[in-house]
């Protein structure tokens, strides 16, 4: 009974999920190459907006409308919204399907007691390539990677917000902090422009401390929760690079860094892998664990290598964690 | 007359109408204002009340809804489902949860698991400080004291095997309300059958049969890398205690509670 409604669930999930495929299909089919002659598009400047080439001050002055139909990205955009739409649509569900298979109450009462999931973690990112456009690009582009990130900081520290902080952006990937195995649910992705080898731009670095302090502000994320991509995927990743100033961030607020180890004495029979997974460290890859707490917390790129040092400020993190 | 009779007509249709919408209407028709207001926050494009400095809006094409990775288990502590029902349908409380599991078995979906229940409270999980944000909540109708019905335990695997499947939740992460706010919560109460739901794949547990504790094996350590917020040592091993050992809940570890706090503890690694 239970397998055959859940069937049936799982139909109309499949249902849903190709209604969405198809509209991704639809809406990724290159229709025409200018823009304000097809119809579907045309539609888009009844939404009123305003005109950024006609104000002086670029800061906050964003295009929609005509402007975003005749844009590059109008098209997208316009992707986004109907994306927007079919996800909230989930929302609207009641009673609420996804109950069925149960002895459920004849009679469906909700709660008004409630809210949207929020981010609890940053995860800061580099992209491994030069170029803010070819961010933009892969990440308005459907199907492929299917990758995307809340924001994007240009080299010369242009911030780009390209998806609602409430809704869940494709950027962690398979990765595990604690006992969190669904990074992208908890967290805002944070892309920096950076080829993976050169310093960070003032410029960035100087946008990135406002947008942090807004996010910690307006979602109450704790100091710990500003980490690394590398650090919840120690196997596959190494972002932000060992330029990243992670010291600098966490006198801000941002993340934990170690203060003078000189007098610190390490228990004897203190486990730095217990250490690091008391961090968050995933370490069923022991190596790869510490090479991530290297990267991060001495800006060393040298891999997976121990010594009494490093396990010192393992220990004087872990006990920051506790 | 004619008018008094068309009155009387009118009044016993509203008093029907009233009754055929039931109880929790106006509640209902409040749940549906809030999911339309925060359908409209989603929507705001280009994306308002934000840091952005680029002249022109671009949108990502690659999103989707944020999911629940933990499920978070509950016992009302009120007298019936009933009682429980009223609390989350009134506005002043501001308390919920996605589902309530009454006495019988009846399964309340209350909300939306997608949306946000406000069910766990100021509550701690290894790094994780918005528990609400990142669970399911489960309110199972109990006076805090009694014994689980097995209806509701079997209703309540199916609701558990159906999150599980639905946002790939890891066995590790089904958890209580007393787990992630220890000294303030107690439940559900130690009559839950942990270990039951375990062996069906719903959370942790140990065999101790060959167990031998590390001379140095630090407990507190263990504790959290379980989960355990051990900010208050005596609380935490509390909390431990009325999920994984049940008949004991004091706040002490013995030599017994260490061997499995040691063999818990390489699970949750």
């Amino acid at each position: 009974m239970q397998m055959a409604v859940l069937r049936k669930y799982s139909k109309r999930l499949l249902i849903f999920s190709f209604a969405t495929v198809t509209g991704l299909v639809v809406y990724a089919q290159p229709q025409s190459n200018n823009y304000a002659t097809n119809d579907y598009f045309m539609k888009s400047s009844s939404v009123p907006g305003t005109d950024s080439a006609e104000s002086g001050d670029k800061k906050g002055t964003i295009t929609t409308g005509v402007g975003a139909a005749l844009s590059k990205y109008g098209k997208t955009n316009q992707l986004y919204v109907s994306m927007v739409d079919s996800l909230s649509k989930v929302l609207f569900r009641y009673p609420l399907i996804d109950s069925s298979g149960l002895n459920y109450a004849k009679e469906w009462v909700g709660t008004p007691n409630m809210g949207l999931r929020r981010p609890n973690y940053v995860i800061i990112h580099h992209t491994a390539n030069n170029s803010c456009e070819a961010t933009l690009q892969e990440f308005t582009t459907p199907g492929g990677r299917e990758a995307s990130a809340h924001y994007v900081i240009c080299k010369d520290g242009t911030v780009h917000h390209m998806l609602n902080d409430l809704l869940r952006s494709h950027h962690a990937g398979d990765s595990k902090w604690g006992n969190n195995t669904d990074i992208n649910s908890s967290s805002i992705g944070i892309e920096l422009v950076n080829n993976g080898y050169q310093p960070y731009t003032e410029e960035q670095l100087s946008s990135l401390a406002v947008l942090l302090d807004r996010l910690k502000t307006a979602y109450k994320i704790p100091a710990p929760n500003f980490i690394g991509h590398g650090d919840i995927a120690p196997t596959r990743k190494a972002d932000p690079s060992v330029k990243f100033p992670w010291k600098e961030m966490s006198e801000r607020g941002f993340g934990l860094w170690w203060d003078d180890t000189t007098g610190i004495e390490v228990p004897e029979n203190f486990d730095y892998l217990m250490g690091l997974r008391i961090i968050g460290y995933d370490i069923s890859a022991p190596a790869s664990a510490v090479a991530a707490f290297k990267r991060h917390f001495m800006n060393d790129g040298s891999g997976g290598s121990m010594n009494a040092a490093i396990r010192k400020i393992i220990y004087v993190l872990y006990r920051k964690y506790l | 007359m004619q008018r008094l009779l068309a009155l009387v007509a009118l009044f016993i249709i509203l008093l029907n109408y009233g009754c055929k919408t039931g109880k929790y209407a106006a509640t209902n028709k409040s749940y549906k204002k809030q999911v339309k207001q925060f359908a409209k926050t989603l929507a705001e494009y280009p994306v308002k009340d934000s840091f952005t400095t680029a002249a022109e809006w671009v949108g990502t094409t690659n999103f989707s809804m944020r999911k629940p990775n933990y499920v978070i288990i509950h016992h009302t502590a009120q007298d019936s489902c009933g009682q429980t029902l009223r609390t989350f349908t009134l506005p002043r409380t501001q308390v919920s949860s996605h589902y309530v599991i009454c006495k019988d078995g009846t399964v309340h979906h209350m909300l939306n698991d997608l949306l946000r229940g406000h069910h766990a409270g100021v509550s701690k999980w290894g790094n994780a400080t918005d528990l609400n944000s990142s669970s399911v909540g489960i309110e199972i109708d109990n006076n805090g004291y009694e014994v689980f019905t097995d209806e509701q335990i079997n209703s309540l695997l199916l609701v558990l095997d159906r999150l599980k499947k639905a946002y790939n939740i890891p066995t590790a992460n089904f958890i209580g309300h007393a787990d992630i706010a220890p000294g303030r919560k107690v439940d559900p109460n130690r009559n839950f059958p942990w270990q039951k739901l375990a062996q069906n794949g719903f959370g942790h547990w140990y065999d101790t049969t060959n167990t031998i504790v590390p001379a140095d094996f630090n407990p507190m350590q263990a504790l959290r890398i379980i989960g355990y917020d051990i900010k208050n040592e005596k609380n935490a091993i509390q909390s431990y205690k009325i999920h994984f050992i049940q008949k004991d809940t004091t706040k002490t570890i013995n030599e017994t509670d260490k061997k499995i706090l040691f063999e818990l503890m390489k699970k949750y690694q």
